[in-house]
């Protein structure tokens, strides 16, 4: 299961891989655009960090989930027998989804409020949306959460 | 209990998490969460924390990260720098311990092209280590310098610890890059005046290498990382663009110069991508813990209070600057030096603030010593990533011996940088 869940994480991964190509993009054209022909793009700050940027950070958090890729501390792994390691390794993978589900939760909730008004940035000629920002926080944490579940049962079962 | 008393449990149970191994950000994050439950209503703490991962992050000035981690990885992944490396290999040859020197003259140059010290120690790594070892280098010497050239990444713009930095402690990216560059090559320089001699010294250590070992071809590429540097800080100072639209110009031409070599094509850019996607999530996380953390301790007053005791105690600032170098070295032999940075920020900014520092010159200061924590033991992340470049039979201990002489460098960078404050400032206070 655990194989396929990671499988199955590149393709967010992926997703977060094109909001840094379009951010690049994005970006560059506005500038080109600026200093070439005095022309800026409208909105592109808005764009980046209403978009581009949760999407690059939260649709790639399950594949940092799924290949262990926390940033994390290993000074007690060799004081460690291996079961207890197993062990512990269980019950913060645990932790993780517990606290990733929690999160998901409630910021998918300060998501679904946010859709429901019709939030956005609003500028001249049209208006950045906020919500598809918020509801990938909500669905990274989400994903985060059942990877870590995942991984918290496959370490319980391999101790047995 | 009082506020600050729970403040300083907090900061303590944080640091036990992060020894178990808990991730930092889920430690920082968890801490300042139950933390606050007990100063807050619960529902108030639930508003005020869970707003933080999309406040925090859905932001123009943290765009930089993403993209000068997309621009050093397309440089690594289409190779842009493996000749202008094998040039310089070729310039100092003949000098005592030559191709340890150009090893660290390559982490600089590379340091132009990425904000990592990771990164930057794994390719140069991945390139110099076999190649020395080839010509008889002292296997703690080969590993040793790798672990340390990829430190000065950190202070040679574009560097990811200075903008996570400057954005947490309100300061100018602009001003934070230009102040590393004068420190990161001091501390190149310092490095390469230590191997010199050493290996004169003790010419055992490093034979002069043969040249047909060393790679013969030169190409355009050579070019590549001096363009993106010149591109980069060029358009800054001028003031084309702002130094988070730097990395998206820096990412544009490393994709239009990585698609010039063969075999790089659309499926390597978009690994690339990925990479850089995956270690942004993997800082921001961090960074997202942090912040909650950050507003926790504000919380709690506990900032506050130890800058009032500083005062109140008359500590003389240098003392305490210099003394924090104790912390960080304590902090740094149980945290990953980036959670030593945030949690430095959260706690001991306000105590700087108070006592007048120029806080550019306190993020440099702060990012030397995370550097440090990076190659000193136990937890030292690029000796590791040295080690995990190297062939098997080079252990840590080889390498962490290797390292040492390089700390003896590092503490005479360290001291000029506190002695003369204007070795740092002097460069942003001229340019900018």
């Amino acid at each position: 299961m655990i194989d396929r869940l990671v499988h199955w994480s590149r393709y967010a991964t992926g997703l977060a891989a094109l909001a840094v190509a379009l951010m690049i993009l994005h970006v560059v054209i506005d500038i080109l655009s600026r200093t070439l022909f005095d022309r800026p793009l409208l909105g592109t700050a808005e764009f980046v960090a209403e978009i581009y940027m949760p999407f690059a950070i939260f649709a790639a958090l399950v594949g940092v989930q799924a290949q262990d890729a926390q940033i994390r501390v290993d000074l007690i792994d060799r004081l460690l027998s291996t079961r207890a390691r197993r062990v512990l390794d269980a019950a913060i993978a645990l932790c993780i989804a517990v606290i990733g589900a929690f999160l998901a939760w409630h910021t998918g909730d300060q998501a679904i409020v946010a859709a429901g008004r019709g939030e956005s940035i609003d500028l001249i000629r049209f208006s950045v949306p906020s919500w598809p920002g918020k509801a990938i926080v909500s669905v990274g944490f989400g994903l985060m959460a059942v990877v870590a579940a995942a991984q918290a049962v496959d370490r319980m079962h391999r101790r047995s | 209990m009082s506020p600050v008393d729970q403040g300083g449990i907090a900061l303590l149970v944080a640091i036990v998490l992060i020894v178990l191994r808990v991730p930092v950000g889920i430690a920082l994050g968890l801490v300042a969460f139950v933390g606050a439950t007990a100063l807050l209503p619960f529902s108030a703490v639930v508003s005020l924390m869970t707003r933080v991962p999309y406040e925090f992050t859905a932001s123009w000035e943290f765009s930089a990260v993403p993209l000068f981690l997309a621009m050093g990885a397309i440089v690594f992944h289409a190779g842009l720098a493996d000749e202008l490396f094998g040039l310089v290999q070729r310039l100092v040859r003949r000098l005592p311990g030559g191709l340890a020197v150009a090893t660290n003259l390559a982490g600089a140059a590379f340091g132009a092209a990425s904000g990592s010290s990771l990164a930057t120690t794994a390719a140069v790594g991945r390139l110099a280590i076999p190649q020395m070892l080839r010509n008889g280098y002292q296997p703690g010497l080969a590993a040793g310098v790798c672990a340390c050239a990829g430190t000065l990444a950190a202070l040679i713009p574009p560097s990811i610890p200075l903008i996570v930095y400057a954005i947490l402690a309100e300061q100018s990216i602009a001003r934070l890059f230009f102040a590393g560059i004068v420190p990161g090559l001091l501390t190149a320089f310092a490095y390469a005046a230590m191997i010199l001699i050493r290996c004169r010294l003790n010419p055992t250590l490093a034979p002069t290498a043969r040249r047909e070992d060393l790679p013969a071809r030169t190409s355009w590429t050579v070019i590549a990382l001096p363009l993106l540097a010149v591109i980069v800080l060029g358009g800054i100072y001028a003031g084309v663009f702002s130094p988070g639209e730097a990395g998206a110009v820096g990412a544009g031409v490393a994709t239009l110069l990585a698609l010039l070599q063969p075999g790089f094509g659309p499926r390597r850019l978009f690994d690339a991508l990925r990479e850089a996607a995956k270690t942004t999530a993997a800082i921001l996380f961090v960074a997202i813990g942090a912040f909650m953390l950050t507003r926790y301790m504000a919380l709690t007053g506990l900032p506050a209070t130890l800058a009032d005791l500083v005062e109140l105690w008359s500590v003389s600032p240098m003392l305490l600057i210099v003394g924090s170098a104790a912390l960080f070295v304590l902090l740094g032999m149980f945290l990953d030096p980036f959670g030593v940075m945030l949690l430095s920020v959260a706690v001991l900014l306000p105590v700087f603030e108070r006592l007048g520092f120029d806080l550019v010159w306190v993020g440099i200061i702060i990012v030397k010593y995370i550097e440090i924590g990076l190659i000193t033991p136990p937890v030292g992340l690029n000796v590791f990533a040295a080690k995990s470049v190297s062939p098997p039979e080079i252990t840590l201990p080889v390498i962490f011996r290797g390292v040492a002489w390089f700390l003896v460098a590092e503490a005479f960078v360290l001291a000029i940088l506190f002695a003369f404050p204007g070795v740092t400032l002097w460069l942003p206070n001229t340019l900018l």
